[in-house]
């Protein structure tokens, strides 16, 4: 065999992927070709390297704990969508008359409401609300897809929702596991300034990041979760304390955070008759992360060491119903 | 095993899928992550590909070949046409450079020897998956042959272009260009 043929064939061999007869062929021509000898070594080591990066890369790599639920979720849906949701496009692939006269009518009513707001004022106002109520329901889920083994939620579906909306709203959800906890809290942005902070990144986006926090999170979820933000003497699933920075302090109360201001430091507490009856989480040294996406503040919370926070909040993605 | 599950499933029997899915999910979520980069991208494909595999399961002829080898093969299709899709592929290398000194990003992971990534990363997508299947699944050329639909001979001279232009990048880190070939 000459070197170009012997050399073509050392990966398959590597692989164990030759016919013996090939097999003795090249072992013959290795036994007196220094420079295949060490060609082959050379891929060798590569082939070796190659495979070792991928294992590493991978041993970490699992679905998140709620892939099952959320592929249950979107089998329902898909099931109810056939039931009731028919193609928009016919056969040919264009609109029915039936569906153009419809879409028609549709348009028409929106020209006309459009001319009569513009002549009448009164109507303007009721019309700002019911657009407002519109860009509310076009909001977009934002989903956990990776939290550390045995995380399981406290309260929440690990989806929350980000988009533009007319009045502040607060969405939460809480998961934990024995030790950890993470609180993930979507707020709509009235457009103040992200708190003082360490500059950081979450996917690509800017983002503030807050370190050695403590205080305590209650595990009941809030009356409304996906209503007005609770008032200032409801520190549901709310971080409390002080909000320490590494190398600078800065006073909870400008951290972001969203901190009761008569509960900083203190005590958990609960308005009203609807206390928690589960145990609030206390913590130390836990970080915090402050970052908008698609019109919401979106917060963070949680006592995982950095690295794993960071993956959890890289991991929080747009979910898109197809 | 399997094709009681998915007989199961083919009766409607929701348990089955939930088991097969448990049985699969690793194949998939891993086989995506090494190939796309992102824990993101691994999550949706997990989705898209049980989605369609609970879709598809009626059609499902074993005659036809291994449930692993069809599930290989969606998989593996998916995340070709995900790159394909998206246009912009984010290199591993740019994420890395673009969070390098703020926030890792789950690509980030995907560092344990970045002279190994950055030769993957250069790799074209049928390169990567060639080289994932041969070297993380330890599949044998006839399977991958089967999963991608290609000749033998083109999973034989995809894996020699993909180790060749791989061993030369490593090279290149260290030492220079491979050695010409003089004849013996």
């Amino acid at each position: 065999m000459k070197c170009r043929e012997v050399r073509k064939a050392l990966i398959p061999y590597l692989d164990g992927e030759v016919w013996r007869s090939e097999r003795t062929l090249i072992d013959a021509h290795l036994a007196g070709c220094e420079s295949c000898e060490r060609e082959l070594s050379a891929l060798s080591s590569s082939r070796r390297r190659v495979a070792g990066s991928l294992r590493n890369a991978a041993a970490q790599a699992g679905p998140s704990p709620l892939a099952w639920s959320r592929l249950q979720e979107r089998l329902a849906a898909e099931a109810r969508g056939d039931q009731r949701r028919p193609s928009f496009r016919s056969r040919g692939g264009r609109l029915t008359k039936l569906r153009w006269r419809i879409a028609l009518g549709i348009a028409g009513a929106v020209v006309l409401a459009a001319a009569v707001i513009s002549v009448v004022p009164s109507s303007r106002a009721a019309a700002g609300d019911f657009l407002a109520g519109l860009i509310w329901h076009h909001f977009t889920p934002l989903t956990l897809s990776y939290l550390p083994e045995g995380f399981e939620s406290a309260y929440g579906t690990g989806t929350v929702a980000v988009g533009a909306k007319p009045e502040v709203r607060t969405e939460q959800c809480l998961y934990r596991d024995g030790k950890s906890f993470v609180l993930v809290k979507t707020v709509s942005d009235t457009g103040e300034p992200l708190p003082k902070g360490q500059a950081a990144k979450v996917s690509g986006l800017p983002a503030v990041l807050i370190t050695g926090l403590s205080g305590s999170v209650d595990v009941t979820p809030p009356e409304d979760n996906a209503g007005p933000a609770p008032s200032t003497s409801t520190t549901y699933g709310q971080a409390q304390g002080s909000a320490v920075l590494e190398g600078s302090a800065v006073p909870a109360a400008e951290s972001g955070m969203s901190v009761s201001a008569g509960t900083v430091g203190g005590p958990s507490t609960v308005s009203g008759s609807d206390a928690p009856s589960m145990a609030p989480i206390t913590y130390t040294n836990a970080n915090d992360l402050t970052w908008i996406v698609d019109g919401s503040r979106v917060e963070m919370l949680s006592n995982l060491p950095l690295d794993e926070l960071l993956k959890v909040a890289a991991g929080l993605v747009l979910s898109h119903d197809d | 095993m399997d094709l009681v599950l998915i007989r199961r499933c083919q009766a409607g029997d929701e348990e089955a899928f939930g088991l097969l899915f448990e049985k699969y999910k690793n194949l998939v979520y891993r086989t995506t992550y090494l190939t796309l980069g992102t824990h993101a991208d691994a999550e949706d494909i997990l989705q898209e590909v049980f989605l369609q595999v609970h879709r598809s399961l009626d059609g499902y002829d074993p005659a036809r070949g291994a449930f692993s080898t069809w599930i290989y093969r969606i998989t593996v299709n998916r995340c070709l046409n995900w790159r394909r899709s998206r246009r912009r592929v984010e290199s591993l290398e740019d994420v890395a450079d673009e969070e390098a000194g703020s926030i890792r990003s789950p690509a980030d992971c995907y560092e344990t020897d970045d002279s190994v990534r950055r030769a993957l990363d250069r790799l074209s997508s049928k390169l990567r998956v060639v080289v994932i299947l041969r070297h993380y699944w330890d599949l044998s050329y006839a399977e991958i042959a089967e999963i991608m639909d290609v000749p033998l001979g083109t999973v034989k001279s995809r894996l020699n272009l993909a180790l060749g232009q791989m061993r030369d990048d490593l090279e290149s880190d260290f030492a220079g260009p491979a050695e010409p070939v003089t004849e013996a």
